[in-house]
């Protein structure tokens, strides 16, 4: 009846890795997505700057038309009252071009990130492969938990103390520490914080900073990067080459589970598939409670599904304007600069404060690029807190929220002619993309939901209780960011258990 | 100038030290408790602030003490005596309260009255947070083992550690999901976790004020949930999570240490306050004392706050520099703020009946975690709450001994407040606006306080710290958050009571396991030093 050895629901960046490495283990692959184009969550970044090395070596992306740009960058940590600071990226390598922190100062910030360096350099050996388990009786669990400790006490006693006391540490903490300069306490803040729901004072920041080097080789702020279309495309050259079926503009239903199994893959068009092993690239949400549904779900399942933490908090917007615009007091190439407003931690702990309460941040940190496309330019900005919301937001609040962000970017431009304003808050993305509550990463990055957390209790591995069902997506190990390493592993997995 | 040699010498005559002075007592050493004041105690005193009444004007609730310290020294017999309290209430602006009880059915109504599903809940919860301070409780005791030493017996802490979680325990043993679920407490915030149990607001509120008191977190933060364990895992005639009072006061403990350090042939300088410790060749020999005394002895501990032990009277040129700079770090910023009030009458609350047996047990009036969460955001701006969380009792309503006859006092235990106030800091004037700030409240709950009052003492931090010795004012000589507990407390690689001098050793709430009337830091401190000493007592804790 299987004439698929697997299926993978939902076309973005690791259910196409994740297609990509079985189809090179010789396996039929089927692809199905809900959109006409593939990509996902992945259209909401023009750029991705932490694609796994390994995999564009190891599925030789560069022969489907991949291309690496390299080029120096400028990071712009915006100042309203003064100079902003500005670094250079060149090589990978952070200087300061311009700032208002003193000698000290900028050689505490490159001192700090170092130190995550090095820690997220040892820990990064681990994302490749699915985390032990504790307590499994397993043996190949407890050695590798062991290497992981000696990992990191190789580093030596000092370093190993440091590192076990920064583990649950607040970042706004640990730049107060060491730096003096509000600006970049803020720049380092906002690093830490993005994409979480998390305040800069909030335990567990520091490791999601940490987190964030290591997906990008250590690095913070790193100039390679990649055009996430480029990304794609290549991917779908791949995956035609290797004879992987995809079916666009394809929803999936629901899946039939029978004795603890994946019997069916059930399509809104009533259409019924089947394969040795399904792959969910969906949130964990998506897949226990839309694919596979509560009543196949023990009650312990279902609690531990409904208490993962996968609220959005980020607001992306493409802003279209009308010619070019000119940045106040900065000179450099605006086409080759990231933006960052976030200019201490005060201000972004008060931005925080609003999402608790969840309501959107009346001055939040943004994070923009400014490109140009066809002799057009755009601006890709990245709203935080505006957060995802159960209740229904009015109509207003959307006007708002745009007109705020209209106001607020003027303050930067000299010269700034928007044409329009297209916001992707996290309920519009729940609601085009239907992941839960909206989260680019599938679920909080925080200490219980990471590693072998993540999502939780029973499938940290990449499946769980039904034997032939698999994860794929951001919601598991090792987290969110366009990586593509979650795809790897759960291909790596799926070989490994048909072993 | 006094020449005499002791064995130790302790500096601070807190509840941890008198523990650490007692235990050594006992075994045989001549030890010597040194205190600024004339009264022992530290943050566990009571006072006569206001004449006729006696104040537990620091700590002011006991639950936390260890029963097998109580038994060791023989605080019983010396005088001390618990009562625990049968419940606890949250007053709400409608005019009707949440009442929580002791007793299981009166527990079980009254939740049903905000949520039938909540009442059903408690069950489940209860029993998971039960199991928790179960699996916390052994870990108190150790000496936290030091993960990055190789040396033969960090490497038996490390594995007796271990095996702990490993072995088969009388919950039926700790699997993976269990070690998950325990991870997932240690992390997490006290308000997803209460989320995850209850739906009613109320309910919630009321369970999360004691995962923030004395913090510098909110009840959205992450580990805030590891705060509520540590607030629930004491223990009044064996009832885990039970709190009671101190007859006479908080006092009565450290006057019971007192009492048995003496019997046991300890002594007790009090008015002493100390300059200096005493340091050559990097090691400690004694105490040079303000009033320009020394005291010599061969082992010495200091209760003060880290801070205060390596900023204040060791000289820096004794430390090295990445200890200091450690120290320097190390987060012990005050949150917290305490009335003391004398009253003529017993306080008419509007919502709570009279003889409501809730009324005798802690008293709050916060009913959202949203509100509280808001009074920590005040305070991370550098102002006392707006809506600040009360903790409040009043002893004499069980203990008649601390006020005259028909009168009552009035324990108001305030969070937030900040040790540097915003614009300009503290004042004798902002003070007073404090604590008017809080009366106000309290009187907004009742039908007479505001017509009883007949004193009141407000602290802020910066009295904790003047008075108390406690740095910025944090009561817990510390924040308890991942960064400072276990083999992080106070710093990493020195979380085994010895600091970087030979024979100058910490045994204050600095030290594992941190802070609350305990008295675990003092009988650890204590059992380090005998082992170093090669001594050894019969006793239940060590």
């Amino acid at each position: 009846m299987s004439n698929y050895d697997s299926i993978i629901i939902g076309g973005g960046h690791n259910g196409l890795v994740c297609a990509s490495y079985l189809s090179k283990n010789k396996k039929k692959v089927l692809l199905i997505e809900q959109k006409e184009i593939l990509g996902g969550l992945a259209k909401y970044s023009d750029f991705t700057t932490s694609f796994s090395k390994k995999i564009i070596k190891d599925l030789n992306l560069q022969n489907y038309g991949l291309k690496i740009i390299e080029k120096n960058e400028d990071i712009i940590a915006m100042n309203l009252t003064g100079e902003h600071t500005v670094l250079n990226i060149k090589n990978n390598r952070i200087s300061f071009q311009s700032t208002e922190a003193d000698k000290k100062d900028q050689e505490s910030f490159l001192k700090l990130l170092n130190k995550y360096k090095l820690f997220a350099n040892s820990l990064s050996g681990f994302m490749y492969e699915a985390p032990p388990r504790i307590k499994s009786g397993l043996k190949k669990d407890l050695f590798k938990l062991i290497k992981m400790g000696w990992n990191i006490r190789k580093l030596g006693k000092k370093n190993t103390r440091e590192f076990m006391r920064i583990i649950g540490l607040n970042i706004a903490d640990e730049v107060e520490d060491n730096l003096n300069n509000d600006i970049l306490k803020g720049l380092i803040s906002h690093e830490a914080v993005l994409g979480s729901n998390l305040g800069p004072r909030s335990p567990g920041s520091v490791l999601h900073l940490m987190y964030k080097q290591a997906i990008q080789s250590g690095n913070l702020f790193t100039n390679t990067k990649i055009e996430t279309t480029n990304l794609i495309n290549s991917l779908e050259k791949l995956l035609k080459e290797k004879n992987v079926e995809i079916l666009l503009n394809t929803k999936v239903k629901n899946l039939e589970i029978k004795n603890n199994k994946v019997s069916k893959v059930i399509l809104e068009n009533g259409k019924e598939l089947f394969a040795e092993t399904i792959i969910s690239n969906l949130d964990p949400k998506s897949t226990f409670f839309n694919l596979i549904g509560a009543q196949k779900l023990e009650t312990d399942q279902i609690r531990r599904a409904n208490n993962y933490r996968q609220k959005g908090n980020v607001a992306n917007a493409v802003i279209t304007l009308e010619n070019e615009p000119i940045i106040k007091r900065y000179k450099g190439n605006i086409l080759n600069s990231t933006f960052i407003f976030s200019p201490s931690i005060k201000f972004l702990e008060h931005a925080f404060n609003d999402s608790k309460y969840n309501r959107n941040s009346k001055n939040p940190s943004m994070k923009f690029n400014i490109i140009k496309k066809e002799g057009k330019f755009f601006i890709r900005i990245n709203i935080q807190y505006i957060p995802f919301s159960l209740e229904k937001k009015e109509i207003i609040e959307r006007e708002n929220i745009i007109k705020d962000i209209a106001n607020q970017l003027k303050q930067f431009f000299e010269k700034l002619d928007i044409k329009e304003i297209n916001l992707n808050t996290p309920n519009d993305i729940q609601e085009d993309i239907g992941t839960y509550g909206g989260h680019w990463h599938h679920g909080e990055f925080e200490i219980d939901q990471v590693f072998f957390l993540r999502p939780f209790y029973g499938f940290t591995q990449y499946n769980g209780s039904i034997k032939n069902l698999y994860m794929c997506g951001a919601g598991t190990h090792p987290g969110g960011g366009i990586n593509g390493i979650n795809g790897h592993n759960t291909a790596k997995k799926i070989i490994e258990d048909q072993k | 100038m006094n020449k005499q040699k002791y064995d130790v010498a302790i500096v601070g005559g807190g509840h941890n030290g008198l523990t650490t002075a007692c235990y050594l007592a006992k075994a045989g050493l001549n030890v010597v408790v040194v205190e600024r004041h004339d009264y022992v105690g530290g943050a566990a005193v009571s006072r006569e602030i206001h004449p006729g009444w006696t104040y537990s004007n620091c700590s002011y609730v006991c639950s936390l003490l260890r029963p097998e310290i109580f038994r060791d020294l023989e605080l019983a017999k010396h005088g001390l005596q618990i009562i625990p309290y049968e419940g606890s209430a949250t007053m709400l602006d409608n005019g009707d309260f949440y009442g929580s009880y002791n007793d299981h059915d009166l527990n079980y109504r009254s939740m049903s009255k905000f949520s039938a599903k909540d009442a059903e809940a408690y069950e489940r919860f209860s029993r998971d947070v039960m199991r928790q301070c179960k699996i916390i409780k052994p870990l108190l005791k150790m000496t936290p083992p030091d993960p990055t030493s190789f040396a033969p017996k960090d490497i038996m802490g490390l594995f007796e550690f271990a095996k702990h979680f490993a072995g088969k325990d009388e919950l039926g043993g700790i699997g993976e999901k269990e070690i998950h679920e325990t991870i997932r407490f240690w992390t997490m915030s006290v308000r997803d976790y209460l989320e995850e149990y209850f739906e009613s607001e109320v309910i919630k509120a009321h369970m999360a004020g004691s995962a923030i008191i004395g913090t510098a977190l909110g009840p959205y933060s992450p580990g805030s949930a590891y705060v509520l364990l540590h607030h629930y895992m004491g223990e009044v005639d064996g009832n885990v999570g039970a709190w009671g009072y101190a007859r006479g006061g908080m006092g009565s403990i450290t006057q019971a240490m007192s009492k048995s350090l003496i019997a046991n042939g300890g002594n007790i300088k009090a008015g002493s306050a100390v300059k200096n410790i005493l340091v050559k060749n990097n090691r400690s020999y004694g105490l040079a004392l303000e009033n320009g005394d020394e005291i010599y002895a061969d082992k010495i501990v200091s209760n003060l706050d880290v801070k205060r032990t390596f900023l204040k009277v060791v000289e820096k040129k004794e430390l090295p520099n990445e200890f200091y700079t450690a120290v320097k770090n190390f987060k012990i910023r005050g949150s917290s703020g305490k009335l003391n009030i004398a009253l003529d009458d017993k306080p008419i609350w509007k919502s709570i009946p009279k003889d409501d047996p809730a009324s005798t047990g802690d008293l709050h009036f916060t009913q959202s975690i949203e509100e509280m969460e808001g009074a920590y955001d005040d305070w991370k701006d550098g102002k006392w709450s707006t809506l600040p969380y009360v903790d409040m009792c009043i002893p004499t309503l069980n203990d008649p001994t601390m006020a005259p006859q028909g009168k009552h006092y009035m324990s108001v235990f305030v969070q937030y407040v900040p040790y540097n106030l915003a614009d300009g800091g503290w004042t004798e004037e902002k003070r007073i606006q404090f604590g008017d700030h809080v009366m106000k409240r309290i009187g907004n709950y009742s039908t007479n306080f505001k017509d009883i009052v007949l004193h009141a003492e407000v602290r802020t931090p910066k009295e904790l710290e003047a008075e108390v010795g406690l740095t910025e004012g944090n009561i817990f000589q510390g924040e308890l958050t991942m960064d400072q507990l276990m083999f992080n407390r106070p710093i990493p690689g020195y979380a085994q009571y010895k600091s970087p001098i030979k024979n100058l050793y910490m045994c204050g709430s600095s030290t594992h396991p941190g802070g609350g009337v305990m008295g675990a830091p003092g009988a650890n401190a204590a059992r380090v030093i005998l082992n170093d000493l090669g001594k050894k007592i019969r006793s239940h804790y060590l």
